[in-house]
């Protein structure tokens, strides 16, 4: 697949995604930025493996600005503008908790998990791909591993809460 | 790889750790698959928390800690996985079947031998023989008191002594009365403890000998000596009644017809063997049967000769199928009045019997097998009970039992030769069934390893 081909199916795959979270012109609006930063930024980036995680980069990045706009807005709660905080150019405070939090859900989660997922999430952490991770468990077969860091996975999302944010 | 296996490399695509070729898979997956799209975006979450190198260092620290703490061992690892318990449990379960298939198997095999002891309803907890009883209580004295004598005046030591002879033999032996007054007679000058009077028992070999004939003609009619218990109720005890003159009659005291019958080839040929060899140091030995079993006595080896196993037959004699009568006191074999008689009978190894009728006015006759079938004999299975009816009318039945097939010109000579019985040991067991009915087991072993050929006379006594 060429750029032009990745990008079109992204674009049709960012929309129908969005859409699932906001209203059909926000998903519009978001879709559209996102490739217009895909386009403008990264006209060097081709390949599907570059792309398509960069491309869930800037819809996330995306998602959490109109979020924030939103909010900033009033769209959630009618506040007067006088009673919101200032502009920054690092995180804001409630990034930051937010940050926090989910950090401390994580630990949380991960000190709950088992001997063999916790092992499979420090290698994974400490960078080991599956067929080393493969080697360092001895096992025979890496669909043994998949299928064991599916259901770890599965478990920690469990574990806290079932989001990840 | 399919596209439900693409889920699995989500783990790797929020940690970074998927290779080149799985991460072109999934994403182009994901480019064709709007569900795993979206479950990919969903985990740029992680992903972004993932890449942040403190909250990797700090998952990192928390992992090693816990797993630091925690250490595992292989064996707990194993047994953890869903496999290894599996393979535990099964082993587990087959390691119990087999113990308790062996068991099984063992008390069911118990059982079958002890099948013939416990239907004669041989009492529990017998008293010592009345061979260990150190003096001899008046003859004229009830039964009651005689049990009580003997009872009162065995040691606590005697009674262990006789408890394991009871639990070899399963059944108390008890000597009539006669032989008893004998005993004790012959024995007054060994007046000494009375563990001692039971290897005097079997020890005093020489004088028994000579006093054996004596012995012999005790008839059938002996009345038990003794009772296991003082109840006035109580069923009488087995009788042994040594019938013939015995040159061996000295293992006999030891070794009941009943114990040969049922006891091991081996035991039985090193008791033997070792009697005959050294009769003088197993007189110094005890009197137990269980101490004659090793395979060394005196410290040489016993000699185990020819035929592994005496001759012995079992009998008893029902009437009108199956139907017990009342014992009669005396009554050597049985008489049906009515009609015919079952004759059970059960051998102690494999070999080929007839059944021989007589009556006062008509010579012996082949009865079984039956002589329309041009057969001479027929062979017994150790062990497996046969009943066979026998006519009314008959004065005496014959049994004769060989371990080898009976020749065809041997027929009803033998039989009316009236062979010698010699070597026999005869015991009658009684057993009082609760209805009231009694039935009389016999037990006949040839003690004479050499001989081929068992004769057992039954006479049909009259009401």
């Amino acid at each position: 697949m060429n750029r032009d081909q990745i990008l079109s199916a992204l674009r049709e795959r960012i929309l129908a995604f969005a859409t699932s979270r906001v209203s059909r012109d926000h998903a519009e609006d978001l879709t559209q930025d996102t490739m217009a930063v895909l386009h403008e930024k990264y006209p060097l980036v081709s390949e599907l493996t570059e792309l398509v995680p960069l491309a869930f980069q800037v819809l996330r990045y995306k998602m959490l600005d109109a979020h924030r706009k939103a909010l900033r807005r009033g769209e959630y709660n009618q506040e007067s503008v006088e009673g919101l905080p200032l502009a920054d150019t690092g995180d804001d405070p409630l990034t930051q908790l937010d940050q926090k939090q989910r950090v401390d859900r994580l630990l949380s989660a991960v000190a709950q998990l088992g001997e063999r997922c916790r092992e499979l999430f420090k290698w994974k952490l400490e960078g080991k791909s599956f067929p080393e991770i493969q080697t360092v468990m001895g096992q025979s077969s890496i669909n043994t591993i998949y299928t064991w860091d599916l259901r770890c996975r599965k478990q920690l999302l469990t574990l806290m809460g079932g989001s990840w944010d | 790889m399919s596209e439900h296996d693409l889920n699995k490399l989500l783990g790797g695509f929020a940690a970074d750790t998927l290779t080149a070729e799985e991460k072109q898979q999934l994403y182009s997956a994901a480019l064709q698959d709007q569900e795993l799209f979206n479950t990919l975006a969903n985990e740029q979450a992680l992903k972004e928390l993932l890449a942040d190198p403190v909250v990797r260092r700090r998952l990192l620290q928390a992992l090693q800690k816990s797993s630091s703490t925690a250490p595992s061992s292989p064996w707990l690892d194993w047994f953890r996985r869903p496999a290894g318990l599996a393979w535990a449990g099964g082993l587990a379960a087959a390691f119990f079947a087999i113990i308790l298939g062996t068991r099984i198997y063992q008390d069911s095999v118990k059982e079958a031998g002890r099948s013939v002891a416990t239907e004669e309803a041989t009492p529990a907890a017998a008293p010592a023989p009345s061979v260990t009883k150190p003096t001899a209580p008046p003859i004229n004295e009830p039964r009651l008191n005689t049990q009580d004598n003997a009872t009162s005046s065995v040691s606590p030591k005697t009674n262990a002594l006789a408890g394991k002879m009871a639990k070899r033999e399963t059944t108390a032996m008890v000597i009539p009365e006669e032989r008893r007054v004998q005993n004790s007679a012959t024995d007054s000058p060994m007046q000494q403890p009375e563990q001692d009077g039971l290897r005097k028992q079997t020890g005093s070999t020489s004088d028994k000998r000579a006093t054996s004939n004596e012995e012999a003609p005790a008839s059938a009619d002996h009345r038990p000596a003794s009772a296991p218990s003082t109840s006035a109720v109580t069923p009488p005890a087995p009788t042994k009644v040594p019938t013939t003159a015995a040159p061996t009659s000295q293992v006999a005291s030891a070794l009941s017809a009943r114990s040969m019958f049922y006891g091991e080839s081996a035991e039985f040929d090193t008791a033997l063997t070792a009697e005959e060899q050294e009769p003088s140091q197993s007189a110094q030995q005890s009197g137990r049967f269980e101490q004659k079993k090793g395979a060394l006595v005196g410290g040489k080896p016993a000699k185990v000769i020819g035929f592994t196993k005496p001759l012995g037959i079992r009998y008893s004699l029902k009437a009108d199928g199956g139907i017990e009568r009342p014992r009669r006191e005396k009554d050597a074999g049985a008489k049906n009045q009515a009609g015919s008689i079952d004759l059970l009978i059960d051998v102690n190894q494999d070999g080929y019997l007839q059944v021989w009728g007589g009556t006062e006015h008509l010579q012996y006759h082949l009865l079984f097998p039956i002589p329309e079938d041009d057969q001479l004999s027929s062979r017994l299975i150790a062990h497996q009970h046969r009943t066979i009816p026998v006519a009314a009318g008959y004065g005496t039945i014959i049994l004769r039992f060989s371990r080898i097939l009976f020749d065809s010109s041997i027929k009803q000579a033998i039989v009316l030769s009236g062979r010698s019985s010699l070597g026999l040991l005869q015991e009658s067991v009684t057993t009082n069934e609760a209805s009231g009915f009694h039935e009389r087991t016999t037990y006949v072993v040839n003690q004479d390893l050499s001989v081929q050929e068992l004769l057992v006379r039954i006479p049909i006594g009259k009401p």
